[in-house]
Order: structure tokens, then C-alpha cells, then sequence
């Protein structure tokens, strides 16, 4: 769980309005739709020794076209997203990795699994955006390196009081994606 | 030579791969460890990452760049990063928390490549963010060794306080900002 969050770090710093932070997001989330969906079709016909290696190509291969896609129909957007877009890999791995151990094998539930992931960072990075782009028309801290860690983990921490008062203890371990303390 | 002791300390101070660029947060094992682990564990990804980079630089500049294969350099990057820790893991007795899926190792190659710099130079590169990874790994590590003594709202526990102790670092190394142009 803790690494999931923290896999999510380095999208951070391209959040800093809500629009490329959403942009962000739904690119993670229809990327792990997308390779969830492959991987688990093709797993048990791949040696164990070779599975994480055709994983990384899959979700490699998928972020690949998306970065196609986006140069040639939001090419400026693109360029605001640089070297992040090709790193979302890493985050897309994690939440696909994570979401077929979830899935327990069966097709459905990992891609419900990847789909709550990708809608969690999605989310976030949405919010965070949006605070980032208010406060950063304050202060030019918010919209800085410092600025993204430190709106982020109050972020969290406000998510988690919030939660925990709505829903109390035993939906937020039900969800378990709330849970940042595992 | 000045030119490389340059990058080195920017590398380090500057432009800290975990506090300006958000890179390497996942590094971070999971479960409090002590310190003489932290390190260790930061100098085995320094090891990969001074391995590695020069390796994705060679691919880069033989293969991907004269056929124009850019979007494909997620995949090659992250394969040649997961032979070299099965390379380096047969030497060294590899960790239970250290990940292949790791976005220092892969951002500091796209980031190296995105500079266009020679092979020494992305070795020494690779070299100091390595070191400054290592650094701020073990003033976090060592900063949540404290903080389990300490008075945290219960809703901040454990991932908020780790991104607000990260943001306050990245303030306290602003004051490097611009003080060597890399």
C-alpha cells in the first residue's frame, strides 16, 4: 500500500493545475486498464522466469502509444508533460502489479482492482492539481518542487481525517486504499 | 575535470534527484530499518544506477537514436535496468524492499538522455544523484526514527508525514537553487 502511494510521487510534479493533472491521471488510468487486461489474458501462457520482463514490455508498449497519441493530437500538452509521461511506466506497473496479486487470478476482479487504482491516482492528481493551481496564484511556493510535496501530504492527511470521520475505521479498512499507514 | 566535479556536487546539492526532481521516493523501504541498512541499500542503487546509465546511454546513442525508436525507450531502459540487478544481485546479497520498478533509476536515465550528455559525463551524473539519493534517504530515515516518539495527529501518521518531512527538506535545500547551472 505504502508503495503505491509513494509510486505515485514522481506524477506529482507535473500536477500543477487540475487540467494536466487529470490528464496525468487518466492516461495512468486507461494505461493499466489496457496492460491489466492484456498481461492477465496472455500470464499463464509465459514462463514464470520471463513474466516481469513481458510485463515491463506490455505496460512499456501501451505508454508508448499513449505518448504517440498525445504528440499527435495534444502536442502541446505533451510538452508540458516531458519526461513524466514516460515515467508514468513505473506507476502503471505498480498498480498493475498490485492489482493482479489483488485479482486472486481471475480476469474481472484484477481489472476492477486496476480500475480502483487508476481512479485513485486519477483522483489525487486531480485534487492536487487543483489545489496546487489555487494557492499557487498565492504564493509562488505552491507551484514549486517543496510546494507539491508539502500540498500533497497535507492533501493526504486531510483525506485520511476526513475519511476516518465519515466513514469510520471499518470502511477504510474495507477499502484499504485508504489506509496509508500499512 | 572542473566540468565534471561541477556536475557531481550539482547533482548532489542542486538538483537532488529526490527533492527537486520527485524521483526516488520508492526507494524507500517499507518498514523502519536502521540506518546502516538505509545506506546500504542507497549505495546498492547508486551501484545500479552508475552501472546502468552508461549502458542506456550506449543503447541510446547506437541503437534508438539513429533509428528514431523514442517511444520505445521506456522499455529498453527498464530491461536494461532489471539485467543489470540480476547481474549485480549474483555478487551482492540483494534486498528484500529493493524493486526493479523503481522511478529513480528510470527517471535518472530519461533524464540523462534528455540532457544529451557524453559517457563520462552520465557516469559522474549517475555517480552524484546516486550519493544525493543515498543522503536524503538517510536524513528521512533517520527523521522517522524520531518522529514514532512524537505527538502526530492520528490521521498523519505514517505516508502524509513522510511527504511533509520531504517538502521541508526540499525548502531547506532551495537555498543550492541556481548556484551551479546544470
Amino acid at each position: 500500500m505504502k508503495k503505491l502511494i509513494l509510486g505515485l510521487c514522481p506524477l506529482l510534479v507535473v500536477a500543477t493545475t487540475w487540467k494536466i493533472g487529470l490528464l496525468m491521471g487518466l492516461i495512468v488510468l486507461v494505461t493499466t486498464l489496457i496492460a491489466t487486461l492484456i498481461f492477465g489474458l496472455i500470464q499463464r501462457y509465459l514462463p514464470p522466469d520471463s513474466r516481469r520482463a513481458c510485463h515491463i514490455i506490455i505496460v512499456g508498449t501501451v505508454i508508448g502509444l499513449a505518448d504517440l497519441y498525445l504528440t499527435m493530437l495534444f502536442a502541446e500538452q505533451r510538452q508540458q508533460l516531458g519526461i513524466y509521461l514516460p515515467l508514468a511506466t513505473v506507476s502503471c506497473l505498480l498498480l498493475s502489479v498490485d492489482a493482479l496479486e489483488k485479482g486472486l487470478g481471475k480476469h474481472w476482479s484484477s481489472l476492477i482492482w486496476a480500475f480502483i487504482g487508476g481512479g485513485y491516482y486519477l483522483g489525487l492528481l486531480g485534487v492536487v492539481g487543483g489545489v496546487r493551481e489555487i494557492f499557487g496564484r498565492q504564493t509562488p511556493l505552491a507551484s514549486s518542487a517543496p510546494g507539491g510535496f508539502l500540498s500533497f501530504g497535507l492533501l493526504l492527511g486531510v483525506i485520511a481525517a476526513v475519511s476516518r470521520r465519515v466513514c469510520g475505521e471499518r470502511t477504510i479498512a474495507y477499502l484499504s486504499r485508504l489506509d496509508l499507514r500499512r | 575535470m572542473k566540468e565534471l566535479l561541477l556536475i557531481c556536487l550539482g547533482s548532489i546539492f542542486v538538483d537532488n534527484l529526490l527533492l527537486s526532481r520527485y524521483l526516488g521516493l520508492d526507494t524507500l523501504p517499507d518498514e523502519a530499518v536502521n540506518l546502516r541498512e538505509v545506506a546500504r541499500l542507497g549505495l546498492f542503487t547508486t551501484l545500479i544506477m552508475v552501472i546502468a546509465t552508461p549502458i542506456v546511454y550506449l543503447v541510446e546513442s547506437l541503437v534508438l537514436a539513429p533509428f528514431e525508436i523514442w517511444f520505445g525507450r521506456p522499455i529498453v531502459i527498464l530491461l536494461v535496468i532489471a539485467a543489470t540487478v540480476r547481474l549485480a544481485s549474483s555478487w551482492i546479497r540483494p534486498f528484500g524492499s529493493f524493486s526493479v520498478i523503481n522511478s529513480g533509476l528510470l527517471g535518472l536515465a530519461l533524464l540523462t538522455i534528455g540532457r544529451g550528455y557524453g559517457l563520462f559525463e552520465s557516469l559522474v551524473y549517475a555517480l552524484g544523484s546516486g550519493l544525493g539519493l543515498t543522503a536524503v534517504l538517510l536524513v528521512l530515515a533517520g527523521i522517522s526514527d524520531e518522529l514514532r516518539f512524537s505527538n502526530i495527529p492520528e490521521s498523519f501518521r505514517g505516508v502524509p508525514m513522510i511527504f511533509i518531512v520531504v517538502g521541508i527538506l526540499a525548502l531547506c535545500l532551495g537555498g543550492f537553487c541556481g548556484m551551479i547551472k546544470l
